[in-house]
């Protein structure tokens, strides 16, 4: 599961002379247990394509697929189901509603899952615990750093056991030193199984990634393999590339 | 000219149209009807003598049309005295001021206790208070079904508000799953929640204000207000159905967003 496949996917927003195409057809794929990152100038599309494919905005033209599911061919609730189940997010500004407390801004994705009250609680625990943030479960988000609040953003995308996490710019409001501790905490979520795609401006960050898809002008312009990629433990065979040239739609 | 001995603080309530320039007499005074004191050319502070009694004129009736314009009053016991009718009632006028009194009955139980007496019942004055009444309570019924537009449409607007201010909340929600129908049903659990508070405190207040209002608006002290756990019930269940009603827009509303667009707001 996880599995993840963009055939010629375009997103053109306004209409008339005011129309733009903020994606002007990429395809790729993604496989299972890849951690991939999405780099490119502000305005080239990549937070655009993010969004379809966190199955919230729906594309112009072009398919969208995880495993055998064509994602936009779903209906608005199969695709919040699909959200739900499949999918977690992170949002560069966290987005925790301010008013709950850590935990209960963890278990928000629980609230709708018809499970027991206390397995909600002990999945929200867990997703803590796995994110460092232990002990600190009541406190509000304006009660900790920026930093943890990354941390309960990642927690919440988690804690349904998701099998693709999406990022948008998770690092982008954090120092040096934090942001190596949320890569550091993406790369422990990827060895686990889980597909990672993140939309970045850091250079640095993207470098983490075993893939680097680069964005400019709502296109795939070019993508590089990480040097440090050397073993591809989810049923790929080391020494087999996985993402051949044919498959990105590079312009 | 007759002479008719009542008792003045219960003639008030039989005959509130009454008008007196000057006051109710005591047990040496009397007050006389407009067409009495125009008849016997006594004023307020003139003396009469009756039967050997001197009465002060306590106070003189305004014109009312009816027979009470001829007649002099007296307290009951000075006209007993007066009259040399101690202990005897010649006439009992029965007004009952509820809307399903049995007036026949009360009127034959003191005929019964009062055999020498003519005992009348007012129904005029009883069917015009009643009147007066249904119009009050029709009046009372518009103002609070005006009340409940004006309540319903403060909830419309304030949860209008509610889920625009909260369009990026909305956009979380449905990014990590949520769907149309969750969103409508949190918004609508929170106007119910909210709207059962306000019941139960308008419930609340509205017998307090009440409590208040009593002793302007009744001269006795023995009036007071009960809980009607029927009408409390109402109340409640009407608050929540107009919360219910007023937010079923904004409802809809936050439910239509586009997650995409609610994440921008952000």
């Amino acid at each position: 599961m996880g599995y993840i496949q963009v055939e010629g996917l375009m997103k053109e927003y306004g209409k008339g002379e005011a129309a733009f195409m903020a994606v002007r057809g990429m395809s790729f794929q993604i496989h299972q247990g890849e951690f991939v990152s999405i780099v490119g100038e502000s305005g080239s599309g990549k937070s655009t394509l993010l969004s379809m494919m966190g199955a919230l905005n729906t594309p112009t033209k072009g398919r969208y697929v995880v495993d055998d599911m064509d994602v936009y061919s779903l209906g608005l609730d199969q695709r919040a189901k699909f959200r739900m189940e499949f999918l977690g997010f992170i949002f560069q500004s966290f987005y925790l509603i301010p008013y709950l407390t850590v935990m209960e801004n963890v278990m928000l994705p629980l609230a709708i899952a018809k499970i027991k009250s206390r397995e909600k609680s002990d999945m929200a625990r867990e997703a803590l615990m796995q994110v460092g943030l232990s002990g600190k479960e009541n406190r509000l988000p304006n009660e900790i750093s920026g930093g943890e609040q990354e941390r309960v953003a990642i927690a919440r995308a988690v804690v349904n056991n998701p099998t693709i996490l999406l990022a948008d710019e998770p690092t982008g409001n954090l120092d040096t030193k934090t942001s190596r501790g949320i890569i550091d905490l993406f790369h422990t979520l990827n060895g686990e199984g889980i597909t990672i795609v993140m939309v970045t401006h850091n250079a640095e960050c993207a470098r983490e990634a075993h893939r680097t898809l680069c964005v400019s002008d709502g296109l795939i312009m070019e993508q590089e393999r990480s040097e440090k990629v050397v073993t591809y433990p989810f049923g790929l065979k080391a020494g087999v590339d996985p993402y051949p040239m044919d498959k990105v739609a590079v312009q | 000219m007759l002479l008719a001995g009542v008792d003045f603080q219960v003639a008030y309530i039989l005959r509130p149209w009454w008008k007196i320039k000057g006051h109710a007499p005591d047990k040496d005074g009397i007050l006389l009807g407009a067409e009495a004191s125009r008849i016997l050319g006594l004023g307020q502070g003139d003396n009469l003598d009756a039967n050997g009694r001197n009465l002060l004129v306590a106070g003189v009736l305004e014109p009312t049309g009816s027979q009470d314009d001829q007649i002099i009053f007296a307290t009951l016991a000075t006209a007993q005295q007066v009259l040399g009718k101690e202990g005897r009632i010649s006439m009992a006028e029965v007004a009952a001021l509820c809307a399903a009194c049995p007036i026949d009955d009360m009127v034959a139980q003191i005929s019964g206790a009062l055999p020498d007496a003519k005992v009348m019942a007012i129904r005029q004055v009883v069917k015009g208070r009643m009147e007066t009444l249904g119009h009050f309570n029709k009046f009372a019924y518009g103002l609070s079904l005006l009340v409940m537009l004006v309540g319903g449409l403060v909830v419309l607007v304030t949860m209008m508000g509610s889920v625009r201010e909260r369009t990026s909340e909305f956009g979380i929600f449905m990014a990590i799953g949520f769907r149309r129908s969750h969103v409508i049903r949190m918004v609508l659990f929170e106007a119910a929640i909210i709207s059962a508070i306000a019941g139960v405190l308008g419930y609340f207040m509205g017998l307090g204000a009440t409590g208040l209002a009593i002793p302007f608006f009744t001269e006795s002290v023995d009036v007071s207000l009960a809980f009607d756990p029927v009408l409390a019930l109402g109340v409640f269940a009407a608050a929540v159905f107009l919360g219910l009603i007023a937010s079923a827009y904004p409802a809809i509303m936050a439910g239509n967003l586009d997650p995409n667009e609610a994440l921008r707001s952000l």
